[in-house]
């Protein structure tokens, strides 16, 4: 669960290297600290909840933020394999997305995604996903 | 006071005194169905002995008060142990013990009521019991006739049970 | 008793015997039924009486230990007499203790009575008595019986009475039909024999004899009397009928010839030697509008007028002619014959002597027919042969075997055949290529006596061009019915028919053209929709990049850098209110998955006050909204619309503060919508082009996407409304639409239920 140096583990797939950066600036400045894994596309995203290649050995994160717009594989399809999945089954999930389409909420409603954050338009609204992030991180980052 | 005690349509038997006077009456009745043997002595009255505490009280005298069986008069009396000769009607109250003992001290020819079903079993004859809120009775015919007493069949038909 | 002495002697005897011996047995009968009820009533007390004790008897132990079951159980050993009804037993103070009810009806019985008993009612008898225990009485048991078996003892003797009354009867009915077989039928049989001669009068009767006593004698006399009237009977008859034959002969000879001429079709009249009508039938009498008695004995001349139908003239009667030349003598054609009454008919006639062998003429017989049908079907056919010749359809007709027997006009010139060349030939030398085996299968259905209509098909002139024609082809009878032909008639229909697909083929160009052009349009809204949404992501990126630039060196940009960065920040923002709008716009073409549903516009309204609150703060608007309806859409088509309407009023303000008017007027589908301001005004050149997307008439100076009114409109068109403004340029403009698709009729008609929304106070 948690990482070998007693932080929070926090999995991000996401391709846009942008919003990662943001996200890290957001995390850093809820002061949330925590190990952060990147996965930048959905084919590794499924090697990792399928334990293949060089996630063969990957445990399962405290948090896992998912953008379900990635090239090649559908943010469902990876949602599909990780709670298919015994070992990532229960991972809390928040999904980031541009899109703040009720149609999209009700196609993954299945998979009980603990948050639904639409990518904000403003720096402001930004910042606030760091506080969100330590808010479902709660007791993990006591340690 | 009789014709009053059969007028009720129900007789309350949770309420000690209404549940007396039934069984009072009902004891006098028992005189007109039994058939006692011929007596040499011809004793010109007909004792209803009560034994141990009495729970009529009052009632039972009034109701055999000016009462007769085949021209005798009928009487009522409280007794103790031993049973006196005189007694035809025995009614045993709820606080006498040792019960077998008592029947077996007993000459023939006496009628023994009592309470409960297991005053049948004590050796009794007639026994009181409550049903339905009901006063009934079960009669052991078989111990009435080893005492050369004959039970008219149709108190036997109204009996709750009879065992032969 | 005098109906009894006209009865005849067979019967008297008959009802003599049935009387006496009926009365007997009756008397007797009604005696047995008497003594048997009377008896049985005792019976019957007796024994209730005891039954009543025992019961009684029985109960006394049930009753003393106060055991109603018990008891129900004794009295329901009744049962075994079907005819007790009910038992009750009741306490000694009259209270029910128990009963018992003959099947499952719940017992009813009379109250105790006081003394023992048996009473017997009309239908039931009731027995009540005490039940006593050691000289006391401690209840009552009272019973109640039905006397239904008294009533079955009743029916069965009076039934066996009446079995031997009818027995008896018959008896008596066969004893006494053997003793009138010797005295009563006799008399019966003279007696029928005498009424029957003189009904019938046929004097051949005669009466058998039975006996020789005094009635032997009486048949014998009045079997000599009628022997004697017979004979003379016979004799008179034998003259009566050869007369009446020989009458009937001469008769029947007249009335034939006279039913003959009367009943024949053609008219005839006879006269005498002086030309005097003698006789005249039914069709002659009709003809010249005369009756029967007036015409008997006129001259023929009164009533035979006829003239020439051309020249008018008198034409001599042929009677006179007969007698003058006396041979018969035939008609000219076109006389007229000029009835009583002036009507005018047209006939034919001819005359001849009436005379014997050998003999000279002793009248003349006139015979004439009314030609009019005649007549008129020969003016029809002339008629009808012109108009075939005249018409410009082709009208053929052809047998059987396809063999063209007429050929007119218009065929002619239709076919470029003439008459001459054609008749006699086969139908199939127009047929055009390809189309040979028509004309054979058209004659397969004539001959079924098939009509065949407006079949559209193609021949060939004889200058060998096709043209298209339409045919129909009916069967030809003869007199017998019998389909001996077909006609044709075929109508040129090559310039219809090009027509026609010069029409057909302009459409499908048309419809094509016109799928092209939904198609692009439909791909450039994808790409539309996909652009703006895509266009998006970057934007947003561009924004919140350059936020954290200023956010992180705000101190170290100099006042030119932040007006830079401020410049980003201000038109990525325009860039992005640009493309979420371009995106509700494309957003509104596309069909809409959920179904529409009752919108409260006073809701939206308020929802779009709400959306506007910092505009109008800021700008110090007054807003009123009057009563709104309700409508069949989807909220999230009124919210942009209403925004951009009221947003625009707030937006092109003039120098006071604005003041914006929403109200509806009207009802039903023609319920008109307003938005009016105290805005700036539009020109009248302007009205139309601010519905188009991105026409702006104000430059930057007032921020706008120009794809509100876009908007608008699309919404507006989408439930089949329209929208546009009327404006006085620098004072106000009105904004007015209509939604008749997104109307509910039953919100109007209530029209009670709207809510009055709270007024927006500045």
């Amino acid at each position: 669960m948690t990482a070998a140096n007693g932080k929070a583990h926090v999995l991000v797939v996401e391709d846009n290297p942008a919003d990662v950066e943001l996200l890290r600036y957001a995390l850093g400045g809820a002061g949330v600290d925590c190990e952060l894994t990147v996965i930048d596309n959905g084919g590794d995203a499924l090697a990792f909840f399928e334990q293949r290649g060089v996630y063969a050995n990957s445990t399962p994160p405290d948090l896992a933020i998912l953008d379900l717009n990635l090239p090649r594989y559908d943010g469902i399809e990876i949602l599909e394999a990780m709670r298919a999945s015994r070992k990532f089954a229960d991972v809390a999930v928040a999904v980031l997305s541009s899109s703040s389409s009720p149609r999209e909420r009700a196609r993954i409603e299945a998979f009980h995604i603990a948050r639904y954050i639409t990518k904000p338009p403003n720096l402001d609204e930004y910042m606030r996903i760091g506080f969100v992030v330590k808010e479902m991180l709660g007791e993990k980052l006591a340690s | 006071m009789l014709a009053c005690l059969l007028c009720l349509p129900r007789v309350h038997a949770a309420e000690p005194p209404i549940e007396y006077q039934v069984k009072a009456a009902f004891l006098l009745n028992f005189t007109r169905f039994v058939d006692w043997p011929p007596t040499e002595n011809g004793d010109a009255t007909v004792s209803i002995c009560v034994l141990g505490d009495d729970p009529f009280g009052e009632t039972l005298d009034q109701v055999v008060a000016g009462e007769s069986r085949q021209g005798h008069k009928l009487a009522v009396r409280r007794i103790r142990r031993p049973v006196p000769p005189s007694c035809q009607v025995l009614y045993v109250s709820r606080t006498e013990r040792d019960l077998p003992a008592l029947f077996a001290s007993l000459p023939s020819g006496v009628l023994t009521v009592g309470e409960g079903e297991s005053f049948l079993r004590d050796g009794g004859m007639i026994a009181f019991v409550i049903e339905n809120r009901r006063v009934r009775f079960d009669v052991n015919q078989a111990t009435a006739m080893k005492a050369g007493l004959r039970i008219s069949s149709r108190l036997l038909n109204v009996a709750r049970s009879v065992q032969k | 008793m005098r109906a009894f002495r006209d009865l005849p002697i067979k019967q008297k005897l008959v009802a003599t015997f049935t009387v006496t011996i009926g009365t007997a047995l009756l008397l007797s009968g009604i005696s047995i039924v008497g003594l048997d009820s009377i008896l049985f009533r005792g019976y019957l007390q007796r024994d209730i009486s005891t039954l009543v004790r025992i019961v009684a008897d029985n109960s006394t132990a049930a009753i003393s230990f106060d055991d109603p079951n018990a008891a129900s159980e004794t009295l329901a050993a009744l049962r075994a007499r079907t005819h007790i009804v009910s038992a009750c037993i009741y306490r000694v103070d009259g209270t029910p203790f128990a009963g018992y009810a003959r099947g499952s009806a719940s017992p009813a019985c009379p109250p105790p009575a006081a003394a023992d008993g048996v009473r017997f009612t009309r239908h039931d008898l009731t027995a009540s008595r005490a039940i006593v225990l050691t000289g006391r009485r401690v209840g009552t048991l009272v019973l109640v019986y039905d006397l239904g078996e008294m009533a079955e003892r009743r029916n069965l003797y009076g039934g066996l009475v009446l079995a031997i009354l009818v027995a008896s009867a018959i008896i008596v009915f066969f004893v006494s039909s053997r003793l009138r077989a010797s005295i009563a039928t006799p008399v019966s049989q003279l007696a029928g024999a005498a009424l029957s001669v003189s009904r019938t009068r046929d004097y051949g009767i005669r009466v058998r004899k039975f006996a020789s006593d005094e009635l032997g004698l009486l048949v014998d006399a009045f079997n000599e009397m009628l022997s004697g009237i017979q004979s003379r009977d016979d004799e008179l008859k034998t003259v009566l009928l050869s007369r009446e034959a020989a009458l009937r002969g001469a008769q029947s000879a007249r009335d034939s010839l006279e039913t003959t001429l009367a009943s024949i079709g053609d008219a005839v009249i006879s006269t005498d030697i002086d030309g005097r009508i003698s006789f005249a039938n039914r069709v002659a009498l009709g003809l010249l509008r005369w009756s029967e008695p007036d015409i008997r004995g006129r001259r023929l001349d009164e009533v035979f007028h006829i003239v020439n139908e051309y020249t008018r003239e008198k034409v001599e009667s042929p009677v006179a002619k007969v007698l003058r030349e006396g041979a018969v003598v035939g008609m000219a054609n076109h006389t007229i014959l000029i009835a009583r009454d002036g009507t005018e008919i047209p006939i034919d006639d001819s005359g001849a002597p009436i005379r014997r062998e050998g003999e000279p003429a002793q009248g003349t017989v006139l015979v004439f027919r009314d030609v009019t049908a005649r007549r008129r079907a020969d003016e029809t056919s002339r008629m009808l042969a012109s108009i075939v010749q005249s018409s410009a359809d082709a009208i053929i007709a052809k047998d059987l075997n396809g063999i063209i027997k007429s050929w007119n006009p218009g065929a002619e010139h239709m076919f470029g055949y003439s008459a001459a060349e054609m008749i006699g030939r086969p139908i199939w030398t127009i047929a055009a290529p390809g189309h040979e085996d028509e004309m054979p299968r058209i004659l397969a259905r004539i001959r079924g006596g098939e009509k065949i209509e407006s079949f559209h098909t193609v021949r060939r002139r004889k200058d060998g061009r096709i043209i298209n024609v339409a045919l129909t082809v009916s069967p030809l009878y003869d007199a017998l019915g019998r389909v001996v032909g077909a006609s044709k008639i075929a109508r040129d229909i090559t310039d219809q028919v090009e027509a026609a697909e010069r029409l057909a083929k302009l459409n499908a160009d048309l419809r094509q053209s016109n799928e092209d052009l939904k198609r692009s349009n439909e791909d450039l809204e994808r790409f539309a929709f996909v652009a703006s949404h895509d266009l998006q992501e970057p934007l947003r990126m561009i924004t919140v990049y350059s936020e954290l630039l200023v956010k992180t060196y705000a101190g170290t940009l100099d006042s030119q850098g932040e007006v830079f960065v401020d410049n980003i920040i201000g038109g990525t923002q325009r860039m992005r209110n640009l493309l979420a709008d371009l995106l509700a716009y494309t957003e509104l073409g596309a069909r809409s998955e959920q179904p529409a549903g009752n919108v409260d516009l006073n809701a939206i309204l308020r929802m779009v006050l709400e959306n506007l609150k910092v505009a109008i703060a800021d700008s110090h608007a007054e807003i009123s909204v009057g009563d709104l309806p309700a409508v069949e859409a989807h909220s999230a088509h009124l919210i942009p619309l209403f925004q951009n309407l009221i947003g625009n009023a707030i937006k092109y303000r003039g120098s006071k503060a604005p003041v914006i008017g929403v109200s509806a007027s009207g009802s039903g589908a023609d319920t008109r919508f307003a938005v009016e301001d105290n805005g700036i005004g539009i020109e009248p050149e302007y009205r139309e082009k601010i519905f188009v997307a991105f026409k702006r008439l104000h430059g930057k100076t007032i921020p706008g996407t120009g794809i509100g009114l876009a908007i608008c409109q699309r919404v507006v068109e989408r439930y089949g409304g329209k929208i546009w403004v009327e404006s006085a340029p620098g004072r106000a403009s009105t904004f007015l639409f209509t939604l008749p698709g997104a109307i509910c009729p039953a919100a109007n008609a209530a029209g009670g239920t709207r809510i009055r929304p709270e007024q927006e106070q500045e």
